[in-house]
């Protein structure tokens, strides 16, 4: 026991070391080292990337006009159910995924609707951030009567069920002129923002009242800063990271709604335009595909496939993102 | 607490009173009124839809009334009777009629009301097999599954965290998580209805064949049940760090008894909490796997009325489920005070 007294006093080698040599990293590039390493995520980003990928190639990628319609190769079977002999089953190679009830090509679809969904996904979550940030900081920061009825306020967009707002506000305004814009996109968008932002709006108070108690914010103040310096510069930049992990959980959500939305008829409008950015979506293929389920499942199997890694890959990514921004959660649900 | 308590649910009311009155103001500024957009009986007379509007009150003004208020003063009435004139619009006869229970009519279902149509069962039918209880049969039957799955596979991976059946069972949760019901409905009834043809989900009452529920429920249970699975297994692994643990390990205590009355006990709080809103989420979260299943109950009468803009349904239902979730969580926020008396309720928040 006697070789412990001068090891107290001088540390052992390692443990210099991480003291001296190694480079200070951020928290951030901290919590990527740990991201990158939990593998579960990392195929989840890899999943996500490559869907990104093809929303943005979706013209380069897909071998027909989503809203082309074939006649006389109406219900071409998928590649895996081909079969030569049978009329009912006749495969076209230029039709990877077979064809649709009229003749258009369900490859070349589902590459469209990845379009709308990613878009669907990650565009309000710009404006559920912004929203819900300023006013969870306001309401967090200033406190009072603020606070009071900025809160009661979400209290009230919280009493509904997400999906139920959804639904009335998009049957309500379909046939207003923001209803018609980009055929539905625009209100599917809106709706979802308005929905949204309170639980952002709430996480974020509760950051900010943790964090303005804090002694730098304590010093920051006692040096003369402005409320406006103090919320920015050390308020927000340690409030970020559950609101990180917050977006992983939001982005899913809004693509599962727009497939529910969709999938009840109310998403995104039919087109036959044939230049329309946003002609179909993962929810309206999933619509489609429950008609023509027996006849022909790739119509049905191919949607779901898609919403289905892009759910599973958001969840592994959400849970890899909180357990690298906030080591001493890790595990917890 | 008591403070606290009717703080609580005094602050219901004008929640429910502004959630009403979105949900009016938005269904409300649609344009076209509820006959012209019906694609079932096109009236053009618009007689029929004058006599229709008047049937159903809509030709009154949607908030105030102040026309009716001065036509009550100047013949004498007394100030009661004003105010009750000045209130004489659509929103607050809604708002009387549903403190009295009385949901309004449908729009649709030609002289029926909202609450009739929700609690008459179909004809030839006894008087339980209704769409309430239709709906909250599958949410509880949904609850109890994710429960008797959730619980024990959180509890077995908690007790041998950083083990192989640890991390089976945390992965098998985290998929369950991630797929939601609304997906995993499609893909049962095309691999059991479709493909196998096991299953049924057409043309038959769930009140005849109990085993018909199983599946719906089931589909419903699993993303809960994978939730529950790794709040469980936190819990675990949280309580059994506790000294109180070790205590009972020290006295000598059997393994058996340490598990069942300390680790289960204690590691049952957070989840018994987490069921108000469970089940209001199984609740309202039903209404697609309702609609998928063909399941008779209140959500596929609120799909229904979406394609058929019975805005007296709409409004009631969302009510109905705004309702549901906010006792919901009131329940929790009570029962959490009591099951854990280290949490003070009466705090700010």
């Amino acid at each position: 026991m006697s070789s412990q007294a001068p090891a107290i006093n001088k540390p052992s080698a390692p443990v210099q070391e991480a003291f001296s040599s190694k480079k200070s990293r951020s928290l951030y590039a901290d919590a990527w080292q740990r991201l990158i390493k939990n593998r579960a995520s990392v195929g989840g980003m890899l999943v996500v990337g490559f869907f990104v990928l093809v929303a943005i190639f979706a013209p380069l990628l897909a071998p027909h006009p989503p809203q082309q319609t074939y006649s006389g190769k109406t219900y071409l079977a998928p590649f895996w159910a081909s079969n030569p002999n049978d009329p009912t089953h006749a495969y076209d190679p230029s039709f990877p995924l077979g064809t649709d009830t009229i003749g258009r090509d369900v490859l070349s679809r589902v590459i469209y609707g990845t379009r709308t969904s990613i878009a669907v996904g990650f565009i309000p979550l710009t404006v559920i951030l912004l929203v819900g940030m300023t006013i969870g900081m306001t309401a967090g920061f200033f406190g009072g009567q603020t606070d009071n009825l900025l809160m009661r306020l979400t209290d009230i967009v919280y009493a509904f069920p997400d999906i139920l707002f959804f639904i009335i506000m998009i049957t309500a305004l379909r046939d207003t002129w923001i209803g018609g814009l980009l055929n539905g996109f625009v209100l599917l968008f809106v709706s979802l923002a308005i929905v949204n932002w309170t639980g952002v709006a709430r996480l974020m108070r509760g950051q900010v009242l943790a964090i303005k108690e804090r002694e730098y914010v304590e010093a920051a103040r006692s040096i003369g800063s402005s409320n406006g310096r103090i919320m920015v510069r050390h308020v927000l930049p340690n409030s970020l990271a559950p609101i990180i992990v917050s977006a992983a959980f939001i982005v899913p959500a809004a693509i599962l709604a727009e497939a529910i939305l969709g999938y009840l008829g109310i998403g995104i409008r039919p087109t036959t335009d044939p230049n329309a950015p946003f002609p179909t979506s993962w929810g309206t293929l999933l619509l489609d595909g429950r008609a023509a389920m027996s006849n022909q499942p790739a119509m049905l199997i191919a949607p779901l496939i898609c919403v289905t890694s892009v759910m599973l890959a958001f969840t592994f990514i959400g849970d890899g993102l909180r357990d690298a921004l906030d080591p001493m959660m890790k595990g917890r649900t | 607490m008591s403070q606290y308590l009717v703080r609580r649910v005094l602050w219901m009311i004008p929640t429910l009173f502004f959630v009403t009155l979105i949900t009016f103001v938005i269904m409300r500024s649609t344009p076209g009124g509820p006959w012209d957009t019906n694609p079932d009986s096109r009236q053009n007379d618009p007689r029929i839809q004058a006599a229709l509007n008047r049937q159903f009150g809509l030709d009154k003004p949607l908030y105030f009334n102040p026309d009716k208020a001065e036509k009550v003063a100047a013949e004498g009435g007394n100030p009661i009777q004003i105010t009750q004139a000045f209130f004489d619009g659509q929103y607050f006869n809604f708002i009387a009629n549903l403190t009295q229970g009385k949901l309004g009519p449908s729009y649709r279902y030609r002289g029926r009301q909202v609450e009739d149509i929700l609690l008459e069962p179909s004809p030839g039918r006894p008087f339980y097999q209704n769409r309430v209880v239709t709906t909250f049969v599958l949410g509880l039957l949904a609850m109890s599954m994710a429960l008797a799955i959730g619980f024990p596979l959180g509890l077995i991976a908690g007790l041998k965290q950083n083990t192989p059946v640890d991390n089976v069972s945390l992965l098998v949760a985290t998929i369950g998580y991630g797929i939601p019901s609304f997906i995993l409905g499609i893909l049962f009834i095309y691999v059991f209805a479709v493909w196998l043809e096991w299953i049924k989900v057409l043309n038959f009452d769930y009140w005849d064949n109990w085993t018909a529920w199983l599946l719906p429920a089931l589909t419903l249970a699993i993303p809960t049940s994978a939730f529950i699975a790794r709040l469980t297994r936190t819990s675990v692994i949280e309580v059994m760090r506790q000294d109180y643990i070790r205590t009972a390990r020290a006295k000598g205590l059997q393994e058996r008894l340490v598990i069942f009355r300390h680790i289960v006990r204690n590691a049952l709080i957070p989840v018994v909490t987490y069921l108000g809103p469970a089940l209001a989420g199984l609740v309202t979260g039903s209404f697609i796997i309702e609609q998928q299943f063909s399941v008779n109950g209140i959500g596929v009468l609120f799909v229904e009325s979406i394609n058929r803009r019975d805005y007296g349904v709409i409004l009631s239902l969302t009510l109905f489920y705004a309702f549901l979730v906010a006792f919901a969580n009131l329940g929790v926020d009570i029962v959490y005070g009591f099951l854990d008396p280290r949490i003070k309720v009466g705090g700010k928040g």
